[in-house]
């Protein structure tokens, strides 16, 4: 699995630190017997975690509050498969990558706006809305076309290995590498124009 | 052109910072190699600016309300498919547990279901339990004895029914209207006083 090539562990960063995991394990407890104000704490320790993941693969941030929803959605109907053999945030990233991933499939279906094996020669590069303005790295990223964004995301930020951003997004290795180099010219574009 | 020491540079994620060792080695290959240096400075400073990403990034606008009143809708599953289950696994333990035994213990579970009373499904509820109440203190008070795996199995049975019953009994308080509760509530109730009266006509016999 991904996870377990992640070269940051996303389970020991959650958006409250103060928890422990003995803690956070009773909270789990809780939430999977049905306690909505448990699975509430869960979704405030966390929701900045998963925020972050979705707006970065998805590009926009309306996009992404609805990928984000769609997550804890299926966190609450699955809690029942955690079986506290790994932090629960690694469990929740988990959720939350392939949550996201098959939305984006989906959309691939449904606009052919996201196609990993095409998108090279079909999209064209993407250029900045207003010239004047700064542009951030979050904003580059968002501009970037989705399968460069996609890779980049995985490799550079998550720190997935090529070959399983290949597996997961159904692509050769080598076509992996070739959205990578793509969209690290686009970023450096993006930010020094 | 890109040389091979700096290549496995280029291939190594941003967020992951490469090993001193080898940056060191590439600086020093590329002070001597124009288009590895460039190719250096490219990924340094993009490296550089991807390291600043936050791990955690907060959604502008409040998104838990749509995630609780989906999660509501769908919460009220979990009490009669717990309820379910306990009327399943009471039937099994009934089934592995006791019928295997003797004459007297088959007997005592061959006994039909109490009646069906007219009414509400939740007021025909307060009957049965009101019922099986009864019986329930006549075998802890002594008053029906019962083989020690016999009573193993009812008291496992009825545990099983408490916790289903309470579920019930909570998903009603939040939905008394929905049918499908309702039953389970029923089904849960019925099958406790249709275990307490088979066990009722065994008063006496162990």
């Amino acid at each position: 699995m991904p996870i377990s090539l992640l070269a940051r562990t996303p389970g020991t960063t959650s958006d409250s630190p103060a928890v422990s995991r003995a803690e956070e394990a009773g909270v789990v407890a809780a939430a999977r017997d049905g306690d909505a104000a448990a699975f509430r704490r869960l979704y405030q320790s966390h929701v900045g975690m998963v925020y972050a993941l979705c707006l970065r693969l998805a590009g926009n941030r309306t996009w992404a509050e609805e990928l984000t929803q769609d997550v804890f959605v299926q966190v609450w109907e699955r809690l029942g498969q955690f079986r506290g053999q790994s932090a629960f945030g690694t469990w929740l990233y988990r959720v939350a990558v392939n949550t996201t991933l098959m939305a984006l499939r989906r959309s691939r279906r449904r606009s052919q706006r996201f196609d990993p094996a095409r998108e090279l020669e079909a999209v064209p590069d993407p250029v900045r809305p207003d010239r004047d303005a700064r542009v951030d790295l979050e904003e580059a990223v968002g501009l970037l076309p989705p399968a460069c964004r996609a890779v980049f995301v995985l490799f550079d930020v998550e720190g997935w290995p090529h070959a399983e951003i290949a597996d997961q997004l159904g692509i050769a290795e080598g076509t992996s590498k070739a959205h990578l180099f793509r969209a690290r010219r686009l970023l450096r574009e993006l930010l020094t124009r | 052109m890109t040389c091979d020491l700096t290549q496995t540079l280029l291939d190594t994620p941003m967020a992951s910072p490469p090993a001193p060792d080898m940056l060191a080695g590439v600086r020093t290959h590329a002070a001597g190699c124009p288009a590895c240096a460039e190719r250096l400075a490219e990924w340094e400073a993009l490296a550089a600016v991807v390291g600043t990403l936050p791990r955690s990034v907060q959604p502008d606008r409040p998104l838990w309300e749509g995630i609780a009143a989906r999660t509501g809708r769908r919460h009220s599953r979990w009490p009669w498919a717990l309820a379910a289950a306990a009327v399943l696994a009471t039937v099994l333990l009934t089934q592995a547990v006791v019928r295997p035994g003797s004459g007297r213990d088959a007997a005592l579970f061959a006994g039909g279901p109490p009646p069906a009373v007219a009414g509400a499904p939740v007021a025909r509820a307060a009957d049965y339990r009101a019922a099986a109440d009864e019986l329930e203190q006549a075998v802890a008070t002594g008053a029906v004895r019962l083989l020690p795996h016999s009573n193993r199995a009812l008291t496992a049975s009825l545990a099983a029914l408490d916790a289903a019953e309470a579920e019930a009994r909570e998903a009603l308080a939040r939905a008394p209207d929905n049918p499908a509760i309702q039953a389970a509530y029923l089904a849960a109730v019925r099958h406790r006083l249709t275990l307490l009266r088979q066990a009722a006509q065994f008063e006496g016999s162990d």
